[in-house]
């Protein structure tokens, strides 16, 4: 019966491929959606994960979560370094990691931060070892391997968080490669990683060399600017210091997560009131990002379901119309000796073939869509994102199409197997 | 030896709204034997080649092919006996649109429960002259390699009984001629029982045995 399906198929070829575009194209939408709002969410959350609060420079919340935690977005300026030391030495606070942003290698972006942000991100070293003093980097296995890096390559970073041609170089303060972290699947894939130190040192800014660990139990006026100047005199910074004589230390954002529940209730409300800085939350901008992003992925979805639904009814009118045309052929089965429940067979399986082929060419057609983005969108390939990753979500979409298609077919089933043999074949012979 | 009767039709009474189709019909076709069943239009040809095939069920009377009781039996029953003892040729109703002759015979062969392999439908298909058709759709075929290929279709599943409505009904003289021929030489060298049913006057120079049907179905042999 099916060969007998596929036959009928094949005899009218351009419903059948109409049909199935329809149901392709809804099925790739679905497929689309469910996968970038699928991926979208783990990988916030994975990258979230152990971050409780986000302290940075007062702006928009959302772009100190996605600049800081993401790595997607512009940060919203700079905080002083004695930050570090007034969230440090709150009971509440188990854990306050310091991120400098401002420069880039080919695109990856340069982060001054401590060896806790590798722990907390669960980060393991694939080659070589953690970063210790000031120019030494770790960098990411995506870096790794896009920028085709080893160990002991020396490199000079460029100012800003994007590869641009323009922008100036930080040949005085090359860096080198020490580490070279295992795929995360996270955010640190993509990551160029070296102390805080680094990343001042690449601006000429003067710093002491305990780094962010020096102001623990310091007062914040206590940062002495021009400490220890001597030990980074070259031609570059001599005229780097001059212009930046007033600059201070600074840091970008700090990660914090808390000791106790006490310190969600107090901590970003004493930030948002009694500092310069802003406290976010990720839980709470990446729920509103996502909500944001829910409406239209809603709307899309229901678009997807609508085009779908179309697809069956126009499988419904197809077969119908079939099964009043062919008539005569399926008296003629029942006279060669086919059952009824053959006879209703060929007329489902006719749907299910339709739908099922349909489901197929969607979720290849999806995916192909994917990787095409993915190979254009440098958004994507920033997120990580997997264009062939097949989610369970998609059997339940394969399924649901399935399930149009046996509905559709139905009917017309129904009808074939009421068939009166002998008025058909009286009216048709 | 006394002849072994594959067709064995007593009593048969059918009406369409109280209107008698059928009135106490008798017809008795041994094995081997071929018959027209001549008579006009609305004389009950169709309803009683539909009641040997089980395809309706008569309002009395018996029907027994080949030994076994077609009437009083389920659907079911009546569906399996057609598959295995009967072939059906119609006049327009030949072959299953979408498959190919060959296909058409494949499928009959398989639903029959005699399995053909292609040697075989070929053969037969050259039998009755369509062997060069054989991939052809049916809507390419002439109404004779239609109808030939029909003949073919409804052989394949080795039937006891062949019966023909209105074989030759749409054709010209040559074509007529040239089918009940070839119905008479297939049905012999299949050993099947021929029975068909016509108002084709032309025939009866074929086919001497002449069951002549009057309207209101009685038979005068």
């Amino acid at each position: 019966m099916i060969g007998l399906a596929l036959a009928y198929l094949r005899d009218r070829p351009l419903m059948t491929a109409l049909n199935i575009l329809l149901l392709a194209l809804a099925v790739a939408t679905l497929v689309m959606l469910l996968s970038v709002s699928t991926q979208l969410g783990e990988r916030f959350e994975r990258d979230a994960q152990g971050i409780d609060l986000v302290v940075g420079a007062k702006g928009s919340p959302l772009q100190l979560i996605l600049s800081s935690i993401y790595q997607m977005d512009t940060p919203t300026g700079n905080i002083p370094l004695e930050s570090v030391a007034l969230l440090r030495r709150d009971p509440s606070v188990r854990q306050a990691i310091p991120l400098a942003m401002g420069d880039n290698f080919r695109g990856y972006r340069i982060v001054g931060t401590e060896p806790s942000y590798l722990t907390l991100q669960n980060a393991k070293l694939a080659k070589g070892r953690m970063f210790g003093k000031a120019q030494e980097v770790v960098i990411g296995a995506r870096v790794a391997q896009e920028l085709g890096m080893d160990l002991g390559q020396r490199f000079v970073g460029s100012h800003g968080l994007v590869a641009d041609g323009a922008a100036g170089e930080h040949e005085h303060s090359p860096f080198t490669t020490v580490g070279i972290l295992a795929p995360t699947g996270s955010v640190m894939d993509r990551l160029i990683l070296t102390p805080v130190e680094s990343v001042w040192d690449a601006h000429g800014i003067d710093h002491d060399h305990h780094g962010t660990q020096a102001h623990e139990g310091e007062d914040t006026d206590h940062h002495e600017a021009g400490a220890h100047q001597d030990e980074h005199e070259h031609e570059h910074e001599a005229v780097s210091l001059t212009e930046h004589e007033e600059m201070k230390p600074e840091i970008t954002a700090l990660l914090v997560s808390y000791k106790s529940a006490f310190g969600a209730v107090r901590i970003p409300s004493m930030i948002n009131r009694q500092t310069n800085m802003q406290a976010a939350v990720p839980a709470i901008e990446t729920a509103r990002l996502l909500s944001l992003l829910g409406v239209g992925i809603d709307g899309a979805q229901l678009f997807a379901w609508l085009l779908a639904a179309t697809g069956g009814l126009s499988i419904f009118v197809a077969l119908l119309a079939a099964a009043s045309a062919r008539e005569g052929d399926l008296a003629l089965l029942r006279v060669m000796g086919a059952s009824r429940v053959q006879v209703l067979g060929t007329i489902v399986v006719e749907g299910l073939l339709i739908a099922a082929i349909g489901a197929i060419a969607g979720l290849v057609l999806g995916h192909g869509i994917l990787a095409l983005a993915r190979a254009n969108f440098a958004q994507l390939r920033d997120l990580g994102f997997d264009p062939l990753a097949l989610l369970p979500g998609e059997w339940g979409i394969v399924l649901a199409v399935l399930g149009i298609g046996f509905v559709a077919a139905i009917i017309p089933a129904i009808r074939v197997f009421r068939l009166d043999l002998a008025d058909t074949l009286s009216r048709s012979s | 030896m006394s002849a072994h009767p594959i067709l064995v039709v007593q009593e048969l009474e059918h009406r369409y709204d109280k209107r008698p189709v059928l009135c106490k019909l008798a017809l008795e076709l041994n094995e081997g034997e071929h018959h027209l069943l001549l008579g006009p239009s609305g004389s009950g040809k169709t309803t009683l080649i539909h009641a040997i095939s089980g395809l309706l069920e008569p309002d009395q009377g018996s029907i027994i092919i080949d030994g076994q009781p077609m009437t009083g039996q389920s659907a079911a029953t009546r569906d399996r006996l057609r598959r295995d003892k009967i072939g059906l040729i119609f006049q327009s109703l030949r072959l299953v649109s979408a498959l190919t002759v060959r296909d058409n015979l494949r499928l009959a062969s398989r639903l029959s429960g005699h399995p053909a392999n292609d040697d075989n439908i070929d053969a037969l298909l050259d039998q009755v002259g369509v062997g060069h058709r054989a991939s052809a759709k049916p809507r390419l075929l002439s109404q004779g390699e239609a109808q030939r290929a029909a003949i073919a279709r409804a052989l394949v599943g080795k039937p006891r009984l062949l019966i023909a409505d209105e074989p030759t009904s749409a054709l010209d003289d040559d074509n007529a001629r040239r089918v009940a021929s070839l119905l008479l030489e297939t049905a012999d060298r299949n050993g099947s029982t021929l029975l068909i049913a016509t108002h084709d006057e032309r025939l009866k120079a074929l086919i001497p045995r002449t069951v002549s049907l009057v309207p209101a179905g009685t038979t005068v042999q």
